[in-house]
């Protein structure tokens, strides 16, 4: 049975994809909190429900090795549930370890996939050797049984919903249904079609198998009922077993060999946002409208073209439109951006994994808090934060927590404490990430800066506290330090800054030696619109990023110098290099000498480097909207892309960052944009 | 002998149930809608109660209500036709026993009958 009509569309898998990636991380985050915390009834219910769900979607699309392996896990949850296995750190590795398993698994129905498909074997023996060994002395077994009741009705059964709820409600008298196929509400709406009905009952106290099994035979139509201890019948998970393997389907692969902080991440999906179903209705009320705006639009076109005479009512018309339509079009920008938006909880979620992961192998214990996982923020920036932050929590447990002696011996709780959190500081969002450990030692950051060669001796004896802790954030500091995969692969602070600056966003460091350290970074709310600086040159408009303009100077000519290829000028004692936007195509050309009037000059800031841009006159601060140059971008460097002004006129956003490193012509920044 | 109560609008289908029924050893009262199948109920109190759900003046869904308020221990079985399965959901939620499907099948009505009556 492999006709098309069974076959899988691309849709398809990419929502198993999404679907089943997401309740990994979810069942991923609870295992963690398993171990935590100890048994949870109600949690270990919900991890039992999210493998058991998994190990359905890989049935219904076919995947036996992954669904195969999904059922094991589910087993060993419920005889964690049932008081059978102890969640000891071992067993936990063994269910992180196929929770990763899984996570391939389910990358392996991904249209193109060319690696390696997983041998599940090793991970099915690991979890029952593990189930075996640390199964709890019988003595502790109170906790009460979960029966599986798996009930057929005659086939010619007229209305089995109705049947379906009278065993429901003779169940419901025996115990609590956790659990049932179809559910309670699908049953209740009548939505059932087979004749099979399978639920799971976690029984009243002295109710027997027998009894249940009575009960339900009662019930009219029943033909017949089987009750197991904790069995979950085979059949009613893997769906109807005609249908195919779908890892076939044979695609130019898109070469994702995925980096270390992707791989935690397990993204696939990157594209997809999830929209409030109030705000997809909103947008959907604005388009009608606008499009019934449009409709008038045309109408008043006929009427115009069609009579010679002006005519009032058509302007007066035409008016109302106009401002129909802008009021619905601000409307729908704020809608869409506010649709963008994301809660920081699918980017944190992972973290308590990592975290976990890191110290165990640093043997270092760390209690780890996530705070403010509601704080939404653009989904665009989700992803671009998600290094900076996984480089910051390495840094955290790598270097900042001591182990468990050193911290005693400082008279400190044994297990170090290690805090992310995020929140709202007007237009921009604030995540902090906080450890309690031995704190950076400002000499030590300055002898080694020495060491370096960053800056000299003399530089670094007068550089105040502050200024040498942000020493950390130079190009070169961390870099070959250690490449170890704990703090990362030789990238250093200077990268999750430059990242963050990128986004017009800040980091700041605070640390007291002994009482540990702080990051704090700090981006705007979305990537789409920002504030900028109008200016003009050459006739032509541009758009500076508000975020990286220092201050606005007008400068007599007289001020400029020429050094070497480039012309500087001096500023209140600093050297400031300049970059002339009049003649950007024609690579820095230098300033006409002659004029008569000052300069007017824009100093903008990328890192520790500053530069004036010359313009000819300002336009004022706006909101503009980015659009992506498309094909052009790699043809114009030097601009993020462009904005559609008020009048319809376009201006190019300036890329701060490439602008400096053209003046400046360094090399390092060339490497890394 | 036990007493059944046999509701339907039709007086053709009362006659062919109480047939059945009288045959097989039951003793049968009638009504012909909802509010005299209460006030039925009231009288005779029967051991089970054949329910039809559409009929006039008072439908079966209204009338099983009425009957659980008075007896929540009452036995009644509505009798329905294909289609109407979200208003026999409503009565096993109600607290009907169960249902059967028309046209009658007398087996299917013996066996529903003398599984609530418990004979």
């Amino acid at each position: 049975m492999t006709s098309d009509k069974y076959a899988f569309s691309e849709e398809d898998i990419k929502l198993f994809l999404d679907e089943t990636l997401e309740m990994l991380e979810v069942l991923e985050e609870e295992i963690i909190k398993l171990e935590e915390e100890g048994e949870d009834r109600e949690l270990l219910q919900d991890m039992f429900r999210l493998a058991h769900t998994v190990k359905g979607c890989a049935g219904t699309i076919g995947h036996n090795r992954m669904s195969d392996l999904a059922h094991s896990m589910e087993d060993v949850f419920s005889r964690i549930r049932d008081g059978e296995l102890m969640p000891d750190q071992t067993l936990v590795n063994i269910l992180l370890d196929t929770l990763d398993a899984l996570r391939s698994l389910a990358v392996e129905v991904t249209p193109g996939f060319q690696g390696e498909k997983l041998d599940i074997e090793s991970y099915l023996t690991r979890l029952e050797t593990a189930a075996s060994k640390t199964a709890k002395p019988s003595e502790t077994h109170e906790t009460s049984p979960i029966y599986g009741i798996s009930v057929e009705f005659y086939e010619d059964t007229a209305m089995p919903a109705v049947r379906a709820l009278q065993v429901l409600q003779v169940l419901g008298e025996l115990g609590t249904v956790v659990d049932s196929q179809p559910s309670a509400s699908q049953i209740s709406e009548g939505e059932m079609t087979g004749f099979n009905f399978f639920a799971v009952l976690e029984p009243a106290l002295s109710v027997t198998l027998e009894q249940i099994s009575e009960n339900v035979s009662d019930v009219p139509d029943v033909d017949s009922v089987e009750c197991s201890l904790d069995g979950l019948d085979e059949e009613i998970c893997v769906s109807e077993g005609e249908i195919t393997e779908v890892n076939g389907i044979e695609e130019e692969d898109d070469g994702s060999s995925l980096g270390d902080s992707r791989r935690i991440l397990g993204r696939v999906s990157d594209h997809a946002i999830r929209v409030d179903i109030d705000a997809f209705d909103r947008l959907v009320r604005i388009t009608s409208e606008m499009t019934i705006e449009q409709a008038r639009l045309v109408e008043m076109q006929r009427r115009l073209t069609q009579s010679d005479a002006f005519e009032l009512e058509v302007v007066q018309g035409l008016e109302q439109v106009i401002s129909q339509m802008s009021r619905l079009s601000t409307e729908l920008q704020e809608e869409v951006m506010k649709a963008r938006m994301t809660p920081l909880a699918h980017l944190f979620r992972r973290f308590p994994r990592m975290v976990r992961d890191i110290s165990t192998k640093l043997g270092k214990q760390v209690e780890f808090i996530v705070e403010g996982e509601d704080t939404e923020l653009d989904r665009a920036l989700i992803d671009e934060v998600a290094d900076p932050i996984i480089h910051l929590l390495r840094n955290s447990v790598g270097h900042g927590i001591e182990h468990a002696e050193q911290r005693l011996a400082a008279g400190k709780h044994e297990t170090g404490r290690v805090r992310l959190a995020a929140g709202y500081a007007e237009d921009r969002v604030i995540i902090t990430v906080e450890d309690d450990g031995r704190g950076i030692d400002s000499r030590r950051v300055r002898e080694s800066a020495v060491r370096k060669g960053i800056i000299t001796q003399d530089v670094a004896a007068a550089l105040s506290e502050e200024e040498a802790i942000d020493l950390l954030f130079r190009p070169g500091f961390s870099t070959a330090v250690e490449a170890d995969d704990v703090s990362g692969r030789g990238v250093g602070l200077d990268i999750v800054r430059s990242n963050i600056e990128k986004l017009g966003g800040t980091v700041r460091v605070k640390t007291r030696p002994d009482e540990g350290t702080t990051f704090q970074v700090s981006v705007p709310l979305t990537l789409a619109v920002f504030r900028a600086l109008l200016v003009t040159a050459s006739g032509q408009r541009f758009a500076i990023p508000l975020s990286g303009v220092v201050e606005v100077a007008q400068v007599p000519v007289g001020k400029v110098k020429s050094i070497g290829t480039g012309e500087v000028i001096i500023l209140r004692g600093r050297v400031l290099p300049i970059f002339n936007l009049n003649r950007f195509a024609t690579d820095n050309a230098g300033i006409e000498r002659n004029r008569k009037d000052d300069l007017i000059m824009v100093v903008v800031r990328y890192e520790d480097s500053r530069v004036g841009i010359i313009v000819d006159s300002l336009l004022g601060e706006q909101e503009v909207v980015i659009k992506s140059l498309g094909i052009l971008s790699g043809w114009v460097t030097g601009f993020l892309g462009a904005s559609v002004l008020g009048d319809g006129r376009i201006a190019l956003i300036l890329d701060i960052a490439r602008v400096i490193e053209k003046t400046l012509g360094r090399g390092r920044l060339q490497d890394r944009l | 002998m036990p007493l059944a109560l046999i509701v339907d609008d039709a007086a053709f289908i009362r006659l062919r149930t109480r047939k059945l029924l009288e045959e097989n050893g039951y003793e049968v009262e009638e009504a012909k809608d909802g509010e005299e199948a209460i006030q039925k109920y009231k009288e005779v109190s029967p051991d089970v109660v054949l329910l039809d759900i559409t009929m006039p003046v008072m439908d079966g869904i209204t009338a099983l209500k009425g009957i659980k308020s008075i007896d929540p221990q009452a036995k009644v079985v509505m009798c329905t036709a294909v289609g109407q399965q979200s208003l026999v959901l409503e009565a096993i939620k109600a607290g009907a026993n169960d249902y059967l499907l028309k046209p009658l099948d007398p087996e299917k009505v013996l066996a529903s009958v003398k599984k609530l009556v418990g004979k």
